[in-house]
């Protein structure tokens, strides 16, 4: 006998969180689920128990997190959903529309739930950006190094080096400076944003941040590190991991050499990559939502409603799981796609408490704009790509290796994987599909929401055969 | 440059079938049109094990003809001198009662008249062999040691560069909606395709439907009724592994008569890739749709057949599933060759072990359509046969 109950929600970071909790408010039966062992999500990280106590990071995450303990909202940890599908589509149909989903957890966990509706607040990952050397130990990415840090109480090297850009870099250099770290350096692929001058009424209000930025700035300039602009590392060097970083101006091609492009080289232990955030878009995927092509984000979202539903009835996506925003929209996010949910089951919402949510939503919006204004996806990646560097890291495969299966006529990510193997590996895709798209896009000379995505199927995320069974493995 | 609107044949369908027949009618000199509605390899093809299977063919001209292809397959590196990751590997049959293995036996006598040598593996032969396999879920194996392997996606892909290369044009993303019929003949197809590139008419003076499962609708549109069935087959593979096998592993209950049901049929068939994923299957349901989602129940059934035969695989981590239409015949044996009431509409589809015929079929079209004297036993696989 499978669970039944009105409301899953996906994620248990900022969006996840709020929808769930608000989903309470709202007297509705509510299961949240999360991979990692205890909620919070990116953004709201808990370190585990054994490394210590910390102070939530702000009230408003200590509210969020204490919202969920309530009796209505059931918590499912360290379980992964792989697998979303619409209730007709199992052949066990009995007239109650909804989403059956499979989860993976601790003993005891349930393997199968039933959902009236379903929110999807999925996050965002570390948005990989290839360039040769990029796949040796030592290189990884700001989330990865700012979890370390800042959670795991880990320094991931001694002397490092920021790549990438915008405002989360300031952030993680400030905890790696408090943590002991030596910085050889912070590069920002983006001029410096003379023009943020222009989106201060966006950013008025915005205090909190504005000061953490401040704050960040302050404490590298009294290390003596500064930002260089419009640079970033073309190449890392070095056997069995990175002891040398290339670093120039992102408008060079990588065979342009060192002295000539500007180009110098810096003594380091770890390389952190901070080009922004990609969705994630793999449940969304598969339960057939329609998406579409940011092209200021450069990925795949799900189209909304003003309710946050997607275009499967019940389904809704709150948060970065439908683009980057960040975790003050994601909260707002939450709240309003719960209001969302309890309105389609026939709820009453309160429509002065939608309205403020929409303003919030709408400010909050306005600001994260003005960040994917001021520092955009570097238009130059394929300047860093060299016929041997990697693309997919899970099965080794090269640039010259894509190229030549785009010579045999491959012209989307399908074929691509198809002639290469480039996402038939253990992430299926998630690392290489922006990169082979964009690839792609560049040698057909067509844009790349032409050029499509590769489709997800279940499992969605790595799951041992004994955990696919429906009854606890029995 | 205007592209060519007329054609002496289009082929339909860039899978393994419609590849190697457009190869090899362009080799033959037939001006030569292929049409895939997606990327090559991406129906039932690019869902393809890859095995090359003499063990499992239907006995008569069907295991005549295999026996043939597979000297073909064994030869396709060379002739297209292209890495198809071609390996000689063994397979199994597993057997789990008694009744089958007294079916077995009798298929292994059959087999040994048609030249093919079979070996009856009671437990512990089995168990020396296959030392993966758990000894309690089977009393023996039917052993045949000479089949094979590759990777479908490059044997399609190696056919259609090959092609290119005497003047096949192969065009991508190009859906045919209708065969056009007139004056009682063939006379080219209805085509669309996202850039409107080669959209619409395209005349030809042949049209052969390569297109698995779909071949049926586009039949119809020709007022032909092809005794089409197919199967959502749904399987699954892992993540690399070590070495579990080199064989090729299914179950002996294939040969089991069943019923056509409306309930999904599990089997269990294996192949480890050359890379180390393992690829698992089947579940299959035979149904009317045209669909490729996989199913909420196929896996967690899939899991449960694997497991009981391969403990070991109880921890391996899943990576992906999938499901897609495959197409068959009830009698187990293909359609191939012309429609006789609609000149110039050759079918070529049904194909049980598709790899051990594919450059058999793809030479056997083209020996049609430039007219070659034909084996006549070939009727026996007549698309528009009673069934």
């Amino acid at each position: 006998m499978i669970e039944s109950i009105d409301l899953a929600v996906v994620g248990a970071g900022p969006a996840g969180l709020a929808a769930a909790a608000q989903a309470g408010e709202q007297g509705m039966k509510v299961t949240l689920v999360d991979t990692f062992v205890l909620p919070g999500g990116q953004y709201y990280k808990q370190t585990p128990p054994a490394l210590g106590e910390e102070e939530p990071p702000d009230a408003y995450a200590s509210q969020l997190l204490a919202g969920v303990d309530r009796d209505s909202v059931r918590l499912l940890t360290g379980t992964s959903v792989w697998g979303l599908f619409l209730e007709d589509s199992t052949g066990q149909g009995d007239g109650d529309s909804g989403y059956l989903l499979c989860l993976y957890g601790p003993p005891g966990t349930p393997r199968r739930l039933k959902a009236r509706s379903v929110i999807l607040a999925p996050g965002a990952y570390d948005r990989p950006v290839p360039f040769p050397g990029w796949t040796l130990p030592g290189v990884i990415t700001a989330g990865a190094a700012l979890n370390l840090v800042k959670h795991q109480r880990v320094l991931p090297g001694r002397r490092i080096l920021l790549s990438g850009t915008g405002p989360l870099q300031l952030v993680l250099a400030r905890h790696l400076l408090e943590g002991g770290a030596e910085l050889a350096g912070v590069l920002d692929a983006n001029p410096f944003p003379w023009s943020g001058w222009r989106h201060a009424t966006a950013a008025w209000g915005q205090w909190a941040r504005l000061r953490e930025g401040w704050d960040s700035y302050r404490a590298m300039q009294k290390a003596g590190v500064n930002i260089r602009w419009g640079h970033w590392v073309r190449r890392a060097e070095g056997e069995g991991r990175v002891v040398r970083a290339v670093i120039g101006p992102v408008n060079a091609s990588p065979t342009e050499g060192t002295a000539s492009a500007g180009a110098e080289t810096v003594k380091v232990d770890t390389i952190c990559l901070g080009h922004g955030f990609t969705p994630a878009v793999q449940l969304s995927c598969l339960a057939g939502c329609e998406h579409s092509y940011n092209p200021v984000q450069r990925a795949h979202a799900p189209v909304r409603d003003e309710w946050l539903q997607t275009s499967q009835a019940g389904l809704f996506v709150a948060g970065d799981g439908a683009g980057i925003g960040g975790k003050d929209v994601a909260r707002l996010e939450g709240r309003l796609a719960a209001l969302g949910a309890a309105r389609a089951l026939g709820q009453r919402v309160a429509p002065e408490r939608v309205a403020a949510l929409r303003g919030d939503l709408a400010r909050q919006r306005r600001f994260a704009a003005v960040l994917d204004a001021l520092f955009p996806l570097s238009a130059h990646l394929g300047n860093l790509l060299t016929d041997d560097t990697v693309l997919c890291r899970c099965e080794e495969i090269t640039v010259s290796q894509v190229r030549q299966a785009v010579a045999e006529g491959a012209t989307t990510v399908s074929a691509v994987r198809m002639l290469t193997r480039a996402g038939m590996g253990r992430c299926q895709g998630r690392m290489c599909g922006a990169s082979v798209a964009e690839l792609l896009a560049r040698e057909l000379d067509r844009p790349v929401e032409a050029i499509g995505q590769a489709t997800p199927r279940p499992p969605v995320v790595p799951v041992p055969l004994e955990g696919l069974m429906d009854n606890g493995g029995a | 440059m205007m592209a060519r609107q007329s054609w002496d044949v289009v082929v339909v369908g860039g899978g393994l079938i419609g590849s190697s027949a457009a190869y090899h009618l362009t080799r033959s000199g037939v001006r030569t049109l292929l049409l895939e509605k997606g990327d090559l390899a991406s129906g039932a093809s690019g869902a393809n094990f890859g095995n090359a299977q003499v063990q499992d063919s239907e006995f008569g001209l069907s295991l005549e003809l295999t026996c043939q292809g597979y000297g073909l397959v064994a030869n396709l590196e060379e002739e297209l001198d292209t890495c198809l990751d071609f390996r000689q590997t063994g397979s199994l049959l597993l057997i789990e009662t008694e009744k089958q293995w007294a079916a077995m036996e009798r298929r292994a006598a059959v087999l040994e008249g048609g030249g093919v040598h079979s070996q009856l593996l009671d437990r512990e032969e089995l168990s020396r062999l296959e030392p993966s396999l758990s000894p309690e879920a089977v009393i023996g194996a039917l052993y045949h040691a000479y089949e094979g392997d590759l990777n479908p996606f490059k044997l399609v892909h190696a056919y259609a560069l090959r092609g290119r290369e005497h003047g096949l044009e192969v065009r991508t993303h190009t859906e045919v909606t209708s065969v056009r019929v007139e004056g009682g003949r063939v006379t080219g197809v209805e085509a669309r395709d996202p850039q409107a590139n080669g959209a619409g008419y395209i005349a030809a003076d042949c049209v052969i439907l390569a297109n698995g499962a779909w071949a049926q609708r586009l039949a119809q549109t020709a007022s032909i009724d092809l005794p089409l069935l197919w199967v959502h087959g749904e399987a699954l593979i892992t993540e690399t592994l070590p070495l579990l096998t080199r064989n090729a592993i299914s179950s002996a209950a294939f040969f089991e008569d069943t019923e056509e049901s409306e309930e999904q049929a599990v089997g269990f068939c294996m192949r480890q890739r050359p890379e180390g994923q393992v690829m698992i299957g089947e579940a299959a349901l035979v149904t009317k749709a045209l669909e490729r989602h996989v199913t909420a129940t196929s896996l967690p059934a899939i899991a449960r057949e694997a497991r009981q035969r391969y403990p070991g695989l109880q921890q391996a981590a899943i990576i992906r599933g999938w499901a897609i239409p495959v197409a068959f015949l009830a009698d187990n044996r293909p359609l191939l060759g012309p429609v006789d009431e609609v000149p110039g509409l050759l079918v070529a589809t049904g194909l049980k072990s598709t790899i051990i015929w594919t450059p058999l079929v793809g030479a056997l079209l083209s020996d049609m359509v430039t007219g070659r004297e034909l084996d006549p036993r070939l009727a026996e696989f007549s698309p528009t046969r009673e069934l």
